[in-house]
């Protein structure tokens, strides 16, 4: 996938076309291409693509439940939030209070804290590991780029959870109130440097060799 | 209760004009910049647009501005997520697994480059990068998206051919004679919006691009395929060919599109 930056110039020629022209229509394309020749290739590109855009079949429906984020919601909070504080700190806006930023970085939804004392022992025992590896995912202290597919779909299975709500947990910040019960102000951008890898994890648990086998086997 | 913090440039558009939110958005905003975070959270749980309360987009864009200006980092970290959903719920309907086969990952990549707007924004204030979302929200993340699926089509050409198309059970020998009906048979495709089926709509988006773009031009947009006068756009400047390169591709989207020339006819 391209990762190419947008071109303000020609998104906002781009904004300025769409909008004095809800429908695309001949004359839009001409004037556009007229006007600004040196875009000649994009804004033709663009035009195509309006109206494909235009032509695709409607969806219209009410959102039951607008407040419940979505993985997809949670990924784009956390890089929401990852940009504001790159932007903090090289003085490109005014500083924020770095705990607020921090706390909502953790704004995922968590499943696996929202279980009662008596649902997060049945969920370790369903998973057949000890409480400390379960508290581990709980807080995110384990590096979701480590874990095994089947392992987060057995994690979720678990719970159980949407698989999507569960990847998007593990792979959100790790969660320092809940591990620590610790408030402090980070010093640096928030990262996963805490985080341990899937191995070291099930390695550092005290987890019985059985256990560990099984965990290592996925 | 919040300050207006955030103003429209007076110089915003290209040619100097400035953008006018629409007097419903102008309405909207006045009442919610004047309430307090309870009550505006409170709104955010009203999903349906015809009803009372319902914070438009456009509403969202002001108030979230004006929240990362004023530093509440609560009121943006509660709004932000309810707009996003929402251009989400845009994308899915746009963005289908079903055309695009890394829908998911293109979504999220759209979804964070709006979401960097407001960054972008908060950092160079006088640029107004989001004012356009505050007159006309829809419209103008259609643009983002549709510049960013631009893109994509450019870097991939052809998006995965539909699987189930009925070229590909008919065999080509089937094809071609269904690809012999006359130009006045097959339809100038229409300009309304959604009017489509997916079968029709797949089949364009897995057309070679070249030849999707020829079509769109011509039997779209309604350009000449060529012209003596030079001054005249036409399909084959735009796509730098000829007016017969523009004919053949022509021709060979009537030959890929001929399953479905049903939804095309008049």
């Amino acid at each position: 996938m391209t990762q190419g930056t947008i071109d303000a110039e020609f998104a906002k020629i781009c904004h300025e076309m769409i909008l004095a022209n809800e429908i695309p229509n001949p004359d839009m394309l001409d004037t556009y291409v007229k006007q600004y020749p040196q875009y000649s290739v994009e804004l033709t590109d663009f035009a195509v693509a309006l109206a494909l855009d235009v032509l695709a079949p409607l969806y219209e429906e009410v959102d039951d439940a607008p407040e419940r984020a979505t993985p997809a919601v949670s990924r784009t909070m956390s890089h929401f939030q990852n940009a504001l504080f790159d932007a903090q700190q090289k003085g490109d806006v005014r500083r924020l209070e770095t705990k607020q930023v921090l706390a909502h970085m953790q704004n995922a939804a968590n499943p696996i804290a929202a279980l009662s004392k008596a649902g997060f022992k049945g969920f370790a025992c369903r998973l057949d590991v000890n409480s400390v590896l379960a508290a581990k995912l709980r807080d995110r202290q384990i590096a979701s780029d480590t874990m095994p597919a089947a392992f987060i779909t057995m994690v979720a299975q678990c719970i159980p959870e949407d698989i999507d709500i569960v990847a998007a947990h593990l792979m959100a910040a790790p969660d320092q109130t809940l591990r620590a019960r610790q408030f402090h102000k980070a010093d640096g951008k928030p990262g996963n440097s805490e985080q341990e890898s899937f191995e070291d994890a099930v390695k550092n648990s005290g987890l019985t060799e059985d256990q560990k086998r099984k965990l290592l086997a996925y | 209760m919040a300050q207006n913090l955030v103003k429209l440039r007076e110089k915003g558009s290209k040619k100097g004009e400035p953008y006018q939110r629409p007097a419903l958005v102008e309405a909207d905003i006045d009442v919610a910049i004047g309430l307090d975070d309870d009550k505006i959270f409170a709104r955010l749980s009203i999903g349906d647009p015809k009803a009372d309360g319902y914070l438009r987009s456009e509403c969202l864009v002001h108030l979230i501005r004006c929240a990362l200006k004023g530093e509440n980092a609560e009121r943006y970290n509660r709004l932000l997520p309810v707009l996003l959903k929402r251009c989400e719920r845009n994308l899915i309907s746009k963005i289908s697994a079903r055309i695009v086969p890394y829908a998911e990952g293109l979504r999220d990549v759209i979804l964070q480059d709006f979401a960097t707007l407001f960054v972008e924004d908060l950092g160079d204030p006088d640029e107004g990068i989001l004012d356009m979302f505050e007159c006309k929200f829809n419209l103008a993340f259609s643009s983002l998206r549709i510049d960013r699926f631009r893109q994509e089509m450019n870097h991939f050409g052809r998006y995965q051919e539909p699987s189930n198309s009925r070229s590909a059970s008919r065999g080509d020998d089937e094809a071609d004679k269904l690809a012999r009906f006359t130009d006045e048979d097959w339809l100038i495709l229409p300009q309304e919006a959604g009017v489509l089926k997916h079968e029709l709509h797949d089949a364009i988006l897995g057309l070679p691009p070249d030849v999707r773009k020829a079509l769109i031009l011509v039997k779209f947009y309604h350009l000449k395929e060529e012209s003596s006068d030079p001054d005249e756009t036409t399909a084959a400047k735009l796509c730098g060919c000829t007016g017969r390169t523009i004919r053949n591709r022509l021709k060979e989207a009537r030959k890929q599109l001929a399953p479905f020339k049903e939804y095309l006819k008049k």
